[in-house]
């Protein structure tokens, strides 16, 4: 099955490039990857190796997340009681939907 | 949701905001109508801003907003262009250093039970994403697997104990606490990907549940494995979108497989791991969820994975006031 899915990967790629010579690396590795995830989606995420590529492909990559890096609290309250204790202005980032989950 | 991306994934405003600030991510839909001490603070600062007064064309509260501990407003603004929050906070942090920063550390107060979204004592959060997945676009269009949302699957205490079996044995076969699927079909496997669409209803559900199998065991270490599907389909909705102008003449559905593993720690009792995945095919639109031009059916993920219950992950989940618990947590 691992052999299936990289084989339909590399002529996924091997195609994209004969269709388009110019196309970067970057892309080619793109193409393989989603290559590779419409495979192990098509096939129920039968192993466990489809199931890590689906799971990998869904969740944010680094760049997707760096708004992460910021130590948000959920809780305006609890913002209140730090702001005081350490002498620090509050910044409430307000949305209808919850910035740090669905919006 | 681009603020995500425009704004606060520079790295600029991260250094500003993470030395210099206290912050705060809230959603103030909620917030601006709470009953209680929070409610009042965030509306005192809030009528202040850049929407005061405003009940027109919404009476949203949407923004960014510095502010002092007091609730005295340093700056304001709604926008997801970058320059713009850096001359905000630039704004906020010269009058915050002529002001006289000390203030009192307020106190807890009696929240809005009609509003109440504390956390549970002891649950599990796991942090969802989801996603389109590649296809194979019959226009010749580009699929925008970029997109993404995310939402927060809160677990039970004693629904998390219900997934451990007492006396595993390596491929023991048992069914997940039924209220859980349902919880996890009615509210999680829903479409936000390009936009917020509603829960489903419980007659929507038409099949929902997972099994679960003891893959190894030892006295250390437990994995099992989770298979599951879920199938849910509602009527046309006959909503406009007042924008597009585009109506809900169609069904809307969603049938998936669910695949997952848990790790559990049997000296501990502690999760160490739990990753679950749901491919699905969906179909249709809702009012504001932006499919009128892809109704599928068509390819998108959900991805689970389990978070430490720390208060700063303990973001509510998107439907928590609405039947989220049926048992009156």
């Amino acid at each position: 099955m691992r052999r299936m899915i990289a084989l339909a990967a590399a002529l996924a790629a091997a195609a994209a490039f004969a269709d388009n010579p110019t196309i970067d690396a970057d892309k080619l590795k793109q193409i393989a990857e989603e290559s590779s995830v419409m495979a192990a989606f098509e096939q129920n995420m039968q192993t466990d190796e489809q199931f890590q590529t689906v799971m990998r492909f869904i969740l944010p990559d680094p760049d997707e997340a760096k708004w992460r890096k910021i130590p948000w609290t959920p809780d305006i309250w609890e913002g209140r009681i730090r702001a005081a204790q350490q002498e620090k202005p509050m910044f409430i980032w307000a949305m209808n939907g919850d910035p740090l989950g669905c919006v | 949701m681009t603020g995500r991306a425009s704004v606060f994934s520079d790295d600029r405003v991260i250094k500003i905001l993470t030395e210099q600030f206290i912050p705060i991510a809230d959603n103030c839909s909620i917030t601006q109508i709470q009953k209680d001490a929070e409610g009042a603070f965030f509306r005192k600062v809030a009528e202040q801003g850049h929407y005061a007064g405003r009940t027109k064309p919404t009476g949203t509260r949407q923004g960014l907003y510095a502010c002092t501990s007091e609730g005295g407003l340093l700056a304001s603004i709604n926008t997801t262009r970058v320059e713009h929050v850096l001359d905000m906070l630039d704004e906020a942090l010269k009058k915050w250093h002529e002001m006289n920063p000390a203030a009192d550390v307020p106190a807890s107060y009696e929240m809005d039970r009609n509003l109440n979204r504390s956390f549970p004592e002891g649950a599990l959060i796991l942090r969802e994403t989801m996603r389109d997945i590649p296809r194979k676009d019959k226009s010749g269009g580009e699929i925008q697997t970029w997109k993404h949302n995310f939402d927060h699957l809160w677990i039970l205490k004693e629904e998390a104990q219900a997934l451990i079996p007492d006396n595993p044995k390596a491929g023991m076969e048992y069914a997940a606490p039924k209220e859980l699927m349902r919880r996890i079909a009615q509210f999680h496997l829903v479409d936000h990907v390009r936009g917020e669409a509603p829960a489903w209803s419980d007659r929507h559900i038409q099949k929902a549940g997972l099994t679960l199998r003891v893959e190894s065991v030892d006295e250390n270490a437990l994995t099992i494995r989770i298979d599951g599907h879920a199938f849910l389909e509602a009527e046309p909705s006959g909503q406009t979108n007042p924008y597009s102008g585009f109506k809900i003449d169609m069904k809307r559905g969603m049938d998936a497989t669910i695949k997952g593993v848990i790790r559990y720690n049997r000296k501990t009792h502690a999760f160490e791991r739990f990753d679950m995945v749901a491919a699905a095919s969906r179909w249709g639109a809702t009012k504001y969820n932006f499919r009128q031009n892809d109704l599928g059916p068509a390819p998108i993920g959900f991805a689970f994975e389990l978070i430490p219950s720390e208060p700063r992950n303990q973001t509510p989940p998107k439907f928590l006031l609405g039947y989220y618990f049926r048992n009156g947590n």
